[in-house]
């Protein structure tokens, strides 16, 4: 066992408590009342439903053991701290199927009709343009993939996207 | 793009989150995260033992939510099925979904994002204040959720389209 993978997920364990303690230790006080009144207003904007901030990591076992941490969700860092935006980056994974590319993502709460892929060489965009909720996110593909060849399919709030690889024949 | 809504939006519906000292926890979490993240990779190629347990099969989510909740009180909420442990992180096969809760006046909404379940395997009951979701199939989520009031279990209708899962539930009276 590694040290440094250990920490590394000793860290997220660290992460978890801090998390919760976040959770225990809201303190209003250190909020002047315009602030909470800013902050009453920003969550009675009701987008959709969900004018919340999201973040995660999600943590799977890659090709040969490594492990792949992806962050998603919607706040973002700035200069000026942490900042809740509308488009919220969705959950997705790459597998790697031998002449295939198959991405999975989790969309939950629109329609299959506005989601939007543009693939190009080795950069899949996807993007979805519901009015309620949006969500936005540019992949990085392990290799190159045909543009033409893009087959999607989305089912309760799941897309899967399988890509074939450039230079893999048909039947190969 | 500009649809028109209620209050502030000249910003698009973008929120500073940026304050108090719950906020500034925050986006220490997500700058350890990020760096985590960044060095995940790089370091974690040279070698590859390593143990989480669980890992091998499934794949770990771990997020949380932040939004004010009823009465204008932050509250932040779990979800993923990383839990910690005295042995350190473990990844479990049920997820804990985001939910939120609306006090709707007469009645509470709860929202829960479930994507990847049929609307057969799911199952809710409720009982005083207590709402439990949980769903079998190929994905497995489960949820206790804590109502801010007791409610009418006679009154449940759900609602269960792309991957969001809604349940109405009348106050008791």
């Amino acid at each position: 066992m590694s040290t440094e993978l250990g920490d590394m997920f000793k860290g997220l364990g660290d992460l978890i408590k801090l998390a919760t303690d976040l959770a225990d230790k809201v303190d209003l006080s250190e909020l002047d009342e315009e602030k909470i009144a800013e902050l009453r207003r920003a969550s009675q904007t009701r987008v959709g439903g969900m004018p919340r901030g999201v973040y995660g990591v999600s943590v799977r076992r890659g090709v040969g053991g490594i492990p792949r941490v992806q962050p998603f969700g919607n706040i973002r860092r700035t200069e000026r701290g942490p900042i809740v935006d509308e488009v919220r980056e969705p959950l997705a994974d790459v597998f790697d199927e031998d002449d295939v590319l198959l991405v999975i993502a989790e969309l939950p709460g629109v329609e299959e009709k506005d989601v939007q892929l543009d693939v190009h060489d080795d950069l899949l965009k996807l993007s979805t343009t519901t009015k309620g909720r949006k969500y936005a996110k540019e992949l990085q593909l392990p290799c190159p993939v045909e543009e033409s060849t893009t087959e999607s399919a989305y089912k309760n709030g799941v897309l899967k996207i399988r890509l074939r690889k450039s230079g893999a024949e048909e039947g190969a | 793009m500009t649809d028109k809504k209620r209050t502030g939006q000249e910003e698009g519906v973008r929120v500073d989150f940026g304050l108090g000292g719950l906020f500034k926890g925050i986006g220490n979490f997500i700058d350890l995260l990020s760096d985590m993240t960044e060095k995940g990779e790089s370091e974690v190629s040279r070698t590859g033992e390593f143990k989480v347990e669980g890992l091998d099969q499934a794949r770990g989510v771990y997020g949380f939510s932040v939004r004010m909740g009823l009465g204008g009180t932050p509250t932040v909420e779990h979800f993923g099925n990383i839990r910690a442990t005295d042995e350190g992180p473990v990844v479990a096969e049920e997820r804990e979904p985001l939910v939120d809760v609306f006090d709707e006046g007469e009645l509470i909404l709860v929202v829960a994002e479930l994507p990847g379940v049929d609307k057969d395997d799911i199952q809710v009951e409720v009982q005083d204040d207590i709402l439990s979701l949980s769903t079998t199939g190929e994905r497995k989520y489960i949820k206790e959720i804590l109502l801010p009031s007791l409610v009418d279990a006679d009154t449940m209708e759900t609602a269960y389209h792309n991957g969001i899962l809604e349940v109405r539930l009348g106050k008791a009276s």
